[in-house]
């Protein structure tokens, strides 16, 4: 029985979120397909995507990584934005993304996003923001965005830097700094090399990075190119359903690398800016001259 | 700038004017930019698949404080910035003889879906100290691609729908309900029933006899609307690694910002947003929280409705409606 929609729609937020009740989110009851199924749309703009290799991939993370789900995140991001091919106004559509969590894939978001009980919540359940949320919360779209923010022109390796360090992926995604590009890959470079690759460290260096963008302007600092909208276009364009990578990393739109000089520059910006963080747990040595 | 910073910022204005739009080398009609609103509007019904867009720009600094201040490699650089498409564009201006600087800023059909903001900033460096931000403009302009009449929109969006169709399945548990609050969506959308009875006609009614009821009932529903707001806005809070309070941005921060003033008066208004976090969060019912919450709700609803505004725009929507 192929229980799953033939493409993929676009879900109003207001009709998907009437569905999420509680015995929802807790797994008690399922999700009504039916009632979704009329409120779905197809997206105005764009054209119809096949959902059959989008499930593919959503199968083989929770094989690959069956204990470990977060793990799957530097696996999943950058070959679901390689398989989507979307333009980041189709990606701001967030009806694509509930329709995605609520009808096409709701049994990832379970496996990836389980709740744990607690004392206050004895029943674990999966937070409603993971179904329909903001694009650095919900379960498809953070992953996206991270793929889509985090590149290098068509360099996906340090999206898999940023997706395996969950206080990247939680804290940097949501900030506007790395919307520059040489700041975000000066950032990751430096979670890369091992400066701030632990969680607390990360956490303090995208802090501190981002409380110095407030009166340094990174982009005159260190000015990007801008990437080439023409190259994009034929990347999204260019969709071949049957070419899945398992193994290997695919490739992003060639639309242009980020300026080397500017991430080098950044980079030692916030080397010395990290130096003086403050990171939960470190101590602080000072030499005796 | 209305932070504070710790080196010397510009006291005067930085201004940025928007002299000329193309749509794919096309000029769009003047009446598209709308100066007093600070607005372009992009969207034409007979041009939907252009490409790309220019705006002609133009930054006004102040220029003898400029000249003798203590600001070096002074660089000026307008920015485009869409949050529901992560764009954040810096364009670098060139300076004129006049003292002002002109460029042009880009925006690609692809890479933007509503409304993207346009503001400038003033680079320079201080105290051996190269890119510190040194000014920008207080009020940025907004690039709509949506709306076909510049204009700025703020608050919430109201609609007349039928709660019992089918096309509003969403609505169909409310249907007996006159109006319905959604906040689920990026922007929040007041349903009003057309099925209920008496309704349109009494909001639309521009009859003196019936303005002391309509009256009346804007005010319940501008109260409703507010009370619903603030509480998913706060829902809405999520708390750092410290555990404090993050404003969430968007309509939900304009909602906090706007009525936290009135439901605790004697706190800033990050304390005040802690403060509620943890009253919400303690077992004990909150306090007296919902009776401010309320209270707070009845003045946006009598700032609304002495504006006049919130009548008017019901008043029209329920007349469009009819025709």
């Amino acid at each position: 029985m192929n229980q799953f929609p033939e493409h993929l729609l676009s879900l109003p937020s207001e009709a998907a979120i009437g569905h999420l009740t509680e015995a929802v989110l807790q797994g008690r009851a399922p999700i009504p397909t039916r009632a979704i199924d009329r409120a779905a749309r197809p997206h105005p703009a764009m054209e119809l995507r096949t959902t059959a290799p989008i499930r593919e991939l959503i199968d083989e993370a929770q094989r690959r990584f069956e204990d470990t789900p977060t793990e799957a995140d530097p696996w999943l991001a950058p070959r679901l934005h390689s398989v989507l091919r979307l333009t980041r106004a189709e990606a701001a559509d967030g009806g694509l993304w509930n329709h995605l969590a609520l009808r096409v894939a709701s049994d990832y978001v379970f496996w990836r996003h389980a709740g744990r009980s607690s004392k206050l919540h004895p029943v674990s359940k999966v937070n409603r923001s993971r179904f329909v949320g903001p694009f650095h919360t919900q379960a498809f779209a953070r992953l996206w965005w991270a793929a889509e923010l985090f590149r290098d022109g068509y360099d996906y390796q340090p999206v898999v830097v940023a997706c395996q360090n969950q206080d990247i992926l939680n804290t940097a995604l949501r900030m506007t700094v790395v919307l520059h590009r040489p700041t975000a890959q000066a950032i990751l470079r430096l979670v890369a090399d091992g400066t701030a690759s632990g969680g607390r460290e990360a956490n303090a260096l995208v802090k501190a990075v981002n409380a110095a963008g407030s009166t340094l302007s990174f982009e005159t600092i260190a000015p990007d190119a801008e990437p080439d909208p023409d190259a994009y276009q034929s990347w999204a364009l260019d969709r071949d359903d049957d070419l899945l990578f398992f193994e290997k990393l695919p490739e992003g739109p060639d639309d242009g690398r980020t300026p080397l000089a500017s991430v080098n520059r950044l980079t030692e910006l916030f080397r010395k800016l990290f130096a003086d963080a403050p990171v939960r747990g470190r101590k602080v040595i000072k030499e005796i001259p | 700038m209305r932070k504070l910073f710790p080196y010397p910022v510009l006291v005067g204005e930085v201004d940025l004017e928007i002299r000329q739009a193309r749509l794919d080398d096309v000029p769009v009609e003047f009446s598209m930019i709308s100066a007093s609103q600070r607005t372009v509007a992009l969207h034409e019904i007979e041009r939907t698949s252009w490409q790309t867009a220019v705006l002609e720009v133009r930054a006004r600094v102040p220029r003898r404080e400029l000249d003798s201040g203590p600001w070096t490699n002074v660089t000026c650089a307008a920015m485009l910035f869409e949050r529901r498409t992560n764009v954040r564009t810096v364009f670098s201006l060139t300076p004129e003889q006049s003292g002002s600087w002109v460029g042009e800023v880009v925006l690609h059909r692809d890479r933007h879906l509503g409304r993207a903001e346009l503001a400038v900033q003033v680079v320079g460096t201080v105290g051996g100290v190269d890119g510190r931000l040194i000014g920008q403009d207080r009020n940025p302009w907004t690039i709509d691609l949506l709306a076909s009449t510049p204009a700025k929109k703020h608050g919430v969006k109201m609609v007349w729908v039928d709660f019992s169709s089918e096309e509003n399945a969403h609505l169909l548990p409310f249907r007996t309900d006159p109006w319905a609050v959604d906040t689920s969506g990026d922007e929040p959308t007041l349903y009003l029933n057309k099925r209920f009875e008496g309704l349109e006609a009494l909001l639309g009614s521009g009859r003196a006899a019936d303005r002391d009821v309509q009256n009346l009932l804007l005010s319940h529903i501008a109260k409703d609307t507010w009370t619903t707001l603030f509480n998913s806005a706060v829902q809405s809070v999520q708390t750092d690694d410290r555990g404090r309070p993050e404003w969430p941005g968007g309509w939900r921060e304009n909602t906090l910002r706007r009525m936290l003033p009135d439901i605790l008066p004697d706190h800033s208004p990050d304390d005040a947003l802690k403060e509620i976090v943890t009253r919400l969060s303690n077992d004990d019912g909150g306090g007296d929280l919902h009776t401010r919450v309320l209270h707070a709700a009845a003045v946006q609803a009598r700032l609304t409705r002495n504006l006049g505004g919130f009548v008017r725009a019901l008043r029209r929507s329920a007349q469009e409606e009819d025709q």
